[in-house]
């Protein structure tokens, strides 16, 4: 549900949009279309830099790729600039493949430094070859033709570019608002959350730097059109540089922040242009140290860009309320009879180095149990979890999980066996809706992708997801706080919005992390209950829990580890009076 | 064949900053105060590193050579307002062939960038800047095979 507000504000812009070049005089119009070709690019950024988080100075190259293609292909062979299309969006997927699959993996520096490498190489590749006609570039580029209209000046232009921007902007916007999109919106926070819950997070992130590719790529191909010439100036470096400008001026997080960053910048480049010199007195591009000054301003002062300034003046909508509409339950995964054997750890050693964190460490556990792993702080309990999580390798043993081996899969292939988990340290992602963030537990359960999603097929899907979530959050007790951001919400809160999420990928084995940490009495008690309640119906549990009133009163059997061994096993009444134990944690008794 | 003084000071400069930032990283409080900001901000500052000058301290040395860098290859070249633009770029190129943690092997890198561009200025002129930061995509590939991901906690 829209606030009328923004409803009216956005009929607003789109009637002004379309009455702009009838009223505008030719030179802002042209402005216009210059303004709508930079916001597609950096549409793109707005994904792949502020959603995504993923620098990119390069776009500019891709921008050229699309326009040279149209341009070498409609003068020099005579194909039809609609086909062009086609070929200069195939020749961009190829290449924008082959960089990110060499360069997407690299963390830190590397990736944003190798866009400024492949960005340059482009450029200079495209002044020097020949056949694209050196640094004079190539001329004579025909004029596109729709539906028997000839669009040859900048005011019929206007509306194709104008269409295919707002179109653009609403598959990002429906991509996003998507369980691809979920994923979308955790790459930020590392891979190891998005990961766990099946999400191939290496794959998302050469999505999304081909989805801005090919947005670069379609605005180029508009670009060459609609000037019917290139050459190699306008897809440099610091061309590539303006763009991430852009984005990041109108607000990187926020797909408007795209056109809003475009047009300031575009319209402030004119004006300074214009008025500088007078100023001065003195002609030369002046521009270019007022922009680094206000760049500079506006990271010190404003990192998430102007959009959020002009949101405060326009009065909040209400948001979303109540829980999403009913619909159809999700398929669950047969759950295994109570008793099966259902996880074996077999002698699992994990090394660091010289530090033996988990060592020799064997233990099993039935379906319909609940198994406590306590141990002094440094025992190596969690180290386990990401063994039999496949957060990370183990060195030597085997885990076996309803006699499949686990050791050697990756974490996202583990969660598809029905293993579900949640962490010491919470991973959320904050400035999303704790619905939103539940769904994500639940990426494996849908299977609609990115055209799906931007072109709204996926409705039925989502709605099954959405209300899935709900249900897994009514049952861990926050039904009241579905469209709270869950960076809101405390801590103790946090972690129970974990076993949500972990309950939506259909667990039939939960590993709990510390989940009574930070809640008070009360919440425990409710924590107790849920998880009884989920060992009722066939959902085993193994817990790690430093509260020992919690643990004894809760689980069936106890492993207990010290030093990454195990101390002793058996059920809390035997462990509770096992000297070893007490000595690990009380240092010895008197 | 003779050398210019002005290539041996260049040479000889290059030399003693290495040895310099080698002596400062390595035997330093100061320099390793910096790297144990650069390996865990949060450690550096429990034990009394101010984050902020270990980045003001780095920046403004890297600022340093970059200007003596300047002030080296001024009577050597011909210098536009825009020369450092592309120089730094393509110092990029050296220093990620050193992993940005070696100085010698940036030093190293840092002449084969110099190297292929003369050469390839000489046999294909128009192409030098592609195959000097095309240069960089075989680098890339090499480093992204071996090294690992390590994911961070973000505490």
């Amino acid at each position: 549900m829209k606030p009328p507000v923004a409803l009216v504000a956005g009929a607003t812009a789109l009637a002004l949009i379309a009455i702009a070049p009838a009223v505008l005089p030719d030179f802002y119009v042209t402005l216009l279309n210059y303004i709508a070709l930079s916001s597609m690019v950096s549409l793109g950024l707005v994904l792949l830099t502020g959603v995504g988080g993923l620098t990119s100075f390069g776009q500019a190259a891709f921008v050229g790729l699309g326009a040279y293609t149209t341009a070498v292909l409609t003068t020099k062979y005579g194909v039809s600039p609609w086909f062009t299309l086609a070929i200069g969006l195939a020749i961009t997927t190829a290449v924008a493949l082959f960089l990110g699959f060499l360069t997407l993996r690299l963390s830190g520096h590397y990736l944003p430094l190798s866009t400024i490498a492949w960005g340059i190489s482009l450029y200079f590749l495209f002044g020097n070859l020949e056949v694209l006609g050196g640094q004079t570039g190539l001329s004579g580029l025909p004029a596109l033709e729709l539906a028997g209209l000839k669009l040859d000046s900048g005011g019929s232009f206007y509306y194709l570019i104008w269409v295919v921007l707002l179109l653009s902007m609403l598959g990002v916007r429906n991509l996003l608002d998507s369980r691809v999109g979920r994923a979308i919106r955790a790459l930020k926070r590392g891979s190891l959350m998005a990961e766990a819950f099946g999400v191939d997070t290496a794959r998302v992130k050469v999505v999304i730097f081909l989805i801005a590719a090919l947005l670069a790529a379609l605005s180029g191909w508009l670009y060459a059109h609609l000037l019917r010439f290139v050459n190699p100036s306008p897809f440099g470096i610091n061309i590539g540089i303006e763009y991430l400008f852009m984005a990041v001026i109108g607000g990187a997080s926020q797909v408007w922040g795209a056109i809003v960053g475009a047009g300031l910048l575009t319209l402030l480049k004119e004006w300074l242009q214009d008025w500088l010199p007078k100023i001065l007195g003195n002609s030369g591009n002046f521009e270019m140290i007022v922009f680094g000054v206000l760049m500079v301003l506006l990271l010190q002062r404003a990192r998430d860009g102007v959009l959020p300034m002009f949101e405060r003046l326009i009065p909040a909508g209400t948001g979303p309320v109540g829980p999403p509409a009913p619909a159809a339950a999700l398929l669950n995964r047969p759950r295994p009879e109570a008793g099966e054997l259902l996880l074996e750890v077999r002698k699992a050693e994990k090394r660091f180095g010289g530090l033996v964190a988990v060592n020799e460490l064997s233990f099993s556990m039935r379906s319909g149990e609940i198994l406590g792993l306590i141990g002094p702080n440094g025992a190596g309990k969690s180290t386990m979890f990401n063994l039999i999580t496949g957060v990370l390798p183990t060195t030597s043993g085997e885990i076996q999980f309803r006699g499949q081996r686990l050791d050697g899969l990756a974490s996202r292939e583990i969660v598809r066996f029905g293993i579900a988990r949640t962490f010491q340290h919470v991973h959320l992602i904050p400035n999303m809706s704790v619905l939103d963030n539940v769904a994500l537990g639940a990426h494996l359960r849908g299977t609609h992708g990115v055209l799906a999603a931007a072109m709204r097929n996926n409705r039925r899907e989502e709605a099954r997801l959405r209300f899935e979530a709900a249900r897994q959050l009514e049952r861990v007790g926050l039904g009241n706080h579905l469209h709270d951001q869950a960076g809101s919400l405390p801590l103790g809160q946090q972690r129970i919005l974990e076993i949500a999420r972990a309950l939506c990928a259909d667990p039939v084995l939960l590993l709990l992390d510390e989940p009574g940490a930070g809640l008070r009495y009360m919440e425990k008690e409710a924590l107790a209950g849920l998880l009884r309640k989920l060992r009722s119906e066939g959902i085993s549990v193994l817990l790690v829990e430093h509260d020992m009133d919690l643990v004894m009163n809760l689980v069936d059997r106890l492993v207990v580890m010290e030093f990454g061994q195990k101390l002793a096993e058996g059920v809390p009444s035997a462990i509770q009076a096992d000297p070893r134990v007490l000595e690990a944690y009380l240092g010895g008794v008197a | 064949m003779t050398v210019p003084a002005q290539s041996l000071f260049v040479v000889g400069a290059s030399l003693a900053i290495i040895v310099a930032l080698y002596l400062f990283f390595g035997r330093s409080v100061y320099g390793k105060a910096l790297r144990a900001t650069a390996v865990n901000r949060v450690g550096a500052r429990i034990v009394g590193i101010s984050a902020t000058f270990a980045g003001k301290l780095c920046f403004g040395l890297a600022t340093l050579m970059a200007a003596v860098s300047g002030m080296l290859i001024a009577p050597v070249t011909t210098i536009y307002y825009d020369t450092g633009f592309l120089v730094g770029l393509k110092a990029f190129v050296g220093a990620i062939i050193g992993a940005l943690v070696s100085y010698p092997i940036a030093a190293a890198g840092a002449l084969l960038v110099g190297l292929l561009e003369s050469f390839s200025s000489f046999w294909a002129s128009g192409f030098k800047e592609v195959i000097v930061f095309t240069l960089i995509i075989p680098v890339l590939l090499w480093r992204s095979l071996t090294s690992q991901v390590i994911e961070e906690e973000d505490e």
